[in-house]
Parts: structure tokens; sequence; C-alpha cells
């Protein structure tokens, strides 16, 4: 009896080991061309910009840019400072509501293109992060900002035309499109034929 | 003694050749035929071959949040014939139903008189000696892109993808291929001096028959094709160059054929004087 159930257990490992090595979890494999990392805040419009980065950049340069989503500015810059991200999204009043937590302390002005203007030159002397083309947007409490794509100095060394591409966005974003936008979709698959037909009709892309 | 008799029945079950399905690694040559359903991703490990006998229909489905589609490390030889072709295909209708085939430092490979449809990409392919011949990409959202080489993609037709071919720092020798029906034909995005494009009908592709990429400032060699008229001015209304963009490299598309390649997959496509060259045998078939 003994040796009959040392048997069937021997059996029962070789089995079960066939069917791990036969039925083991694909292996996801990402491209090894390069890849633009886009920083996030996590909410609706941002989401809708976001996309509309993405397209705009696979479209228009055959770069992949994937998005990280982050909770609040601080845990957004800390990424950058590590080197975890290429470019963000960002505006003036989120950057103005975190500016201590960052490490940027600038002088909020009531025209948030002064704001703008601050934060640039503080961001980019302090943190080696540069804010490109602006577009007008409602930030915290429906309070109007600018919001931007802050990119990486060291990211440039990388990617020497990426501002150029980044800055095309501007001119047509602004509080009303991008919440248009945002209103449009409820899906991932949605909100990236939206943005496609944003930028085509705007012979972005 | 039951217990014993259970137990080989069992193994004896496990050991018994399966259709090939499902999802996971293939760790040793393999030779697919027939119908085959594939579940998430399967990879072909480094040193093992997947062989595809000609008349095979792989099926691609998701798994979970996983696409369908092979994952190649190893080698993929998939001949079929002009009679018996091989098809990679949804098991579901729709665009982007499926993933794509990525091979990446694989063995020399092989693929010839193919179809691929509802891919995301059809064939995604790095740093891997590959040929692509005789092969249909048709309605994908991508057809075939690719880095590196040693690539000879040749006469393949590309018709009802958002982008037929897309090279990023390719080493490649695209030829006798037929680019019609697309958004845009063949995207450059960067790195053009390993490609060598020539010979091909690269014509009737809706936003352009050529793109070359934003961060790509150098020109681009692409004479001796076909793109759909003899007028320079209508060939470069289709070209994304540095005729539009100032920032993008050029693209040097002369000398040009004045008429299309013969002997290249035919599809309706802008032929000499404003004319339309039929599809092959005259049929018709949705393309979409």
């Amino acid at each position: 009896m003994k040796k009959s159930f040392f048997f069937f257990f021997l059996v029962f490992a070789l089995a079960s080991s066939l069917l791990a090595a036969f039925s083991g979890v694909g292996v996801s494999q990402a491209c090894v061309g390069r890849i633009l990392r886009m920083g996030v805040v996590d909410g609706r419009s941002s989401r809708a910009v976001a996309e509309l980065y993405i397209v705009l950049i696979a479209e228009r340069t055959g770069t992949t840019a994937k998005p990280v989503f982050f909770k609040n500015d601080q845990l957004m810059y800390q990424a950058a400072a590590k080197g975890q991200l290429d470019f963000l999204i960002d505006d003036t009043e989120q950057a103005m509501a975190e500016a201590d937590a960052i490490g940027v302390r600038v002088g909020r002005s009531s025209a948030p293109e002064k704001t703008y203007l601050a934060l640039k030159g503080a961001f980019e002397q302090r943190l080696g992060l540069i804010w490109l083309a602006p577009f007008p947007m409602r930030g915290l409490n429906g309070r109007s900002a600018l919001g931007a794509p802050v990119i990486r100095q060291k990211a440039l060394q990388n990617f020497p035309a990426l501002p150029r591409v980044l800055n095309m966005l501007a001119r047509f974003l602004n509080t009303g499109s991008v919440e248009r936008l945002a209103a449009q979709t409820s899906s991932e698959a949605g909100l990236k034929r939206a943005a496609e037909n944003f930028l085509k009709e705007r012979r972005l892309i | 003694m039951k217990m014993k008799r259970a137990a080989l029945f069992i193994l004896l079950c496990l050991l018994t050749p399966r259709p090939a399905a499902g999802s996971g690694l293939i760790a040793s040559d393999t030779l697919w035929s027939g119908v085959v359903r594939v579940e998430g991703k399967i990879t072909v490990q480094k040193g093992s071959t997947l062989s595809i006998a000609p008349g095979t229909v792989i099926k691609f489905s998701d798994k979970g949040d996983e696409k369908g589609g092979l994952n190649i490390f190893g080698r993929i030889v998939a001949r079929g014939t002009q009679g018996q072709r091989i098809v990679f295909t949804s098991d579901k209708k729709g665009q982007e139903a499926w993933d794509e085939i990525y091979i990446n430092s694989a063995g020399p490979s092989v693929i010839s008189w193919a179809d691929f449809r509802h891919a995301t990409w059809g064939m995604h392919v790095h740093f891997t000696h590959m040929e692509i011949s005789h092969c249909r990409f048709i309605g994908n959202e991508g057809g075939i892109r690719f880095r590196s080489g040693p690539m000879l993609i040749e006469e393949n037709l590309f018709t009802g993808n958002h982008i037929g071919i897309r090279a990023y720092f390719g080493e490649a020798m695209i030829r006798r291929n037929t680019i019609s029906g697309n958004n845009i034909g063949i995207f450059v995005s960067q790195g053009p001096e390993g490609l060598q494009i020539s010979g091909n009908n690269i014509a009737g592709n809706d936003w352009y028959n050529l793109r070359i990429g934003d961060f790509e400032p150098k020109p681009v060699r692409v004479s001796g094709n076909w793109w759909g008229s003899p007028e320079q001015s209508a060939i470069e209304s289709r070209i994304y160059d540095k005729r539009r963009d100032s920032h993008v490299g050029e693209a040097i598309y002369r000398p040009f054929l004045a008429a299309p390649v013969e002997n290249s997959p035919a599809v309706s496509m802008p032929g000499p004087a404003g004319s339309i060259i039929q599809k092959e045998n005259g049929q018709k078939e949705d393309f979409k």
C-alpha cells in the first residue's frame, strides 16, 4: 500500500510539473524601442490631456509615450527627480498648491501667466525641469490656471525635438476643449478615438 | 493496484499530445497545423523553433487582460504556399482584437504566404534576421514594425491598415510590395540609413504614402518606386517630409517609376493617367 501511495505521489508530482511547464502565464514583452514616460496627476481632465499627448507623439514620431498616474504633484515630482519620468503634465494651480512639498517656493500672482513665468524660472533653475508652451485650463477649486508639459532637461538629450512636438498642441487647448474631450468619453478606447479625432480635425496628425 | 492504474492513466492523459492551444511556453521544437487557438500570449523560448504548416489557421483571443499573440525568442518558420496560405487572425471580428507576433533577438526566421488580419501589429520585429514574403497584411492597426534586422520584406500586400510598415533604425530590403489603401503607407520614424526601399507600389494611401517622423531630420532614400502618379506635384502631395516641415528630413524619391511594378501583389490603386488598377483576378474582396 505504501509503495502504491509513493508511486501515485511520484506520478502526481511529475504531472504537476508538466502542467506548470506548459500552462505558464504568457510573458508580456515591452518594446525595446525608445519609450517616453509621462507623469500625470490622475483626474478626468488630466487623463484626456494625457491621451492627446500620447496620440500626438505616436502619430508624429512613431515613439510610444506611456502614462504613469500619480495621486498628487509631490509623488509625481519625486518620480521625476529619480529619473523615472521623461516629462509630465502639470498646471500652475496644482504646482503652487504643493510647491513647498516639491521644494520650490514661488510667490503667487493673481494672473496665471505671471505664476507660470515664476514657476518656469524656479523649476528650471532648481529642479532641471522646463515648462513648455502653456494652455488655459481649470485648476484646483475651479480657479483659472495654465497647464503645460514639463520636460526634464536630461530627457532633451535623448529627445531634442520633443519640445517642438509637445508645443504644437498648446494653441488648440483651452478650458472648454479639454472639458468637452473629458466629458465625451468613459472608456479608454473611447478616449483614444476622441483624442485621434481632436488631433485630426486640427490637422495635427 | 487500482491506484497504480489510475496514476498511470492520469500520466498517460497528460503526456498525450494535445492540440496546440492555450497559452504558455514552447520550450522545444513544435509543429502547428490545422486550426490553432491561442489564448493570451505564447512564448517560444530561445533554442526552440515553432514551425507552422501550410494551411494552418491561428486564431488569437484574450486571456483576461492579456491580448492574444506570440513572443518569439527562438525561431519561427511559417511557410505557407500559394494554394494553402497560413492565416493569423482573431477569434473575434474587429480591429485590435489580438496583439502581435513579437520577435526579439530571435534566430533566423521566415514567414511566407501568410495572411495577417485584425492585429494591433501583424509583426513587431527587433534585431532578427527575418524574411517576410508573399504575405497579406489586411485590416490591422499596423502591418510590420521593426528595428534593426536584417529584414527582407518582399512581394507582400499591405492594405486597410492604419500604417503599412514602420521602421525605427531599421536595416531592411523592402521591394516589390504593394502598399495601398492604408492611412500611412510607410512610416520612417528614425534612422533611415539602413533602409533600401525600391521597386514597390506605394500609392493610394489616405494620409500619406510616406511619412517621415518628426524626430528624423536626415534624408530618406526612396527612389525607384511607383507613387500612384508620374507627376511630381501629385507624388509630393502624399509625402510628409521637409517640403511640409523644415525640421523633418527630405524624401529622395527621384528617380521614380512611371508605372506600377508588375508581378507585385495587386490591389485597387492609382495607376498611370488617373486609371485604377484592379485587384488580382478581378475579384472583389472586403479588405476592411
